[in-house]
């Protein structure tokens, strides 16, 4: 299959929003005219995370994907604060293709299971945030604020086991940075797991995902600071996947 | 003066983008399982996330089988879509056997059953795949509209069938060949999305309703 190129957008209220290491936020503009630039110019799918689900009221992100899925018409997922059947039932409902699930998954490991059976793992994305700690990663959830202790290889597969139909994998450490990506973390995750990995955390230029390619066949790549400071458009970026010798949707 | 549509609510879900698209074409829009409105439209999307078992056995438990068989005898357009695509058929094979609406000929089977080598497939079959357009299906696509653009595909379970002719379109995944576009006089199934498959997609759900 071709690789996806998939846009990330972090939002907090009603912002789109960008930090560093999920930190550190600073306000972007608009999510619906966001996502709609994004898709007027090819993106692949639309990944939108609430970025502060377990601070602040989440009905707000259903009400932006119910938004977003009148004049957008390619596949969206929407994650943060997802805890629920009624959760994911509610984000099918105003649009939403797939749900990423982090936090919750880590709390109750059967409720991926559960979920997986109802709704069908297709819909199911298993959200993994990964922050380096020595020779290894560490999950953490809250997005980036808690660690848990928990290794991410080993997490992955048991993620794999529970049913996700795919696995996000967002590196901590190199997201927001535009410094590549985590090459090692990915390996150790390609090798673990057979499911489709959206890999997130990192893209600055076409040569960082060059540098992916001699890996596994690659699924997907989600970007967000690349994009929303402007530094690519959707076409340059797929342009360039062209010109390394990836197939992309043009 | 726009058309009216009606997108058959029969609970399976994930409708919302499949009703956004009818709005975004300009089309009068019905969501709704009640008999009387879905006969006065001019044309029915069924729509449809899900297992064919109990896709069918909505239909029925809410009266629908019926009413959608009886439009498709008035000859205006029904259009499937995904699950709604597959039960247009005579039979699903997903979670035993079970008799779908019998307009096409051919079963619904998994995907691994299509070839004796397909048992080690991934799926769902689900990301962008292209369409090869046999020249029964060229009607549908012109230059703005390629027949060989990339549509979005979800989906584990396809139409497996003897009757070429109803066949507009093959899509290939992995080392399997399966129709991701059929139709016969005015009842046609799409495998993918159309409604998640960019301004191609729409183009060719406007060129389908319209025609």
């Amino acid at each position: 299959m071709l690789t996806r190129v998939i846009s990330r957008i972090d939002v907090k209220n009603e912002y789109v929003i960008k930090g560093i290491h999920l930190e550190g936020l600073r306000k972007v503009g608009d999510p619906k005219q966001i996502a709609l630039q994004y898709y007027q110019q090819g993106i692949d799918e639309i990944l939108l995370m609430d970025a502060v689900a377990s601070l602040y009221d989440r009905n707000n992100l259903f009400h932006i994907v119910n938004e977003v899925t009148n004049d957008i018409f390619v596949p969206i997922a929407v994650g943060g604060g997802i805890r629920t059947s009624y959760d994911i039932d509610k984000a099918l409902q105003v649009g939403a293709d797939k749900v990423a699930i982090n936090t919750a998954a880590v709390r109750n490991p059967k409720f991926i299971a559960e979920a997986s059976r109802f709704f069908g793992s297709q819909c199911i994305i298993g959200s993994i945030e990964a922050k380096s700690k020595g020779k290894m990663w560490e999950v953490y959830v809250d997005n980036g604020r808690e660690s848990t202790g928990i290794n991410v290889v080993e997490w992955a597969k048991q993620l794999e086991q529970l049913g996700v139909g795919e696995i996000l994998l967002t590196s901590v450490d190199q997201e927001g940075t535009k410094n590549g990506f985590a090459y090692e973390l990915i390996r150790q995750i390609e090798q673990a797991v057979d499911c489709p990995i959206i890999i997130s955390g990192g893209y600055g230029r076409p040569e960082h995902i060059k540098m992916l390619a001699e890996a596994k066949s690659l699924s997907a790549i989600a970007i967000a600071s690349a994009l929303h400071y402007k530094l690519e458009t959707v076409t340059q970026i797929k342009h360039s996947l062209q010109l390394l010798g990836m197939e992309v949707r043009i | 003066m726009s058309k009216t549509i009606s997108v058959v609510n029969y609970g399976t879900g994930n409708v919302k983008s499949v009703v956004a698209a009818m709005i975004k074409l300009g089309f009068n829009v019905n969501y709704t399982d009640d008999p009387n409105l879905i006969l006065s439209s001019d044309a029915i999307v069924l729509p449809g996330v899900g297992a064919f078992k109990y896709g069918m056995e909505n239909l029925h438990k809410k009266g629908l089988v019926d009413t959608v068989k009886y439009f498709a005898q008035t000859k205006r357009k029904v259009l499937g879509i995904c699950l709604g695509m597959q039960l247009l058929v005579d039979e699903g094979h997903e979670f035993g056997i079970h008799k779908g609406l019998g307009f096409f000929d051919g079963q619904v089977i998994s995907l691994k059953n299509f070839a004796s080598s397909a048992d080690k497939l991934s799926l769902p079959h689900v990301g962008w795949n292209s369409i090869d357009t046999s020249e029964k299906g060229s009607h549908l696509f012109d230059a703005n509209n390629g027949s060989r653009s990339l549509y979005y595909f979800l989906h584990s379970y396809a139409l497996k069938t003897s009757s070429k002719q109803d066949v507009l379109a093959y899509t290939e995944y992995s080392n399997i060949s399966f129709p991701s576009i059929i139709q016969k006089e005015n009842i046609i199934g799409m495998q993918f999305h159309p409604e998640k498959s960019g301004e191609i997609g729409l183009n060719l759900l406007k060129k389908v309703l319209l025609e």
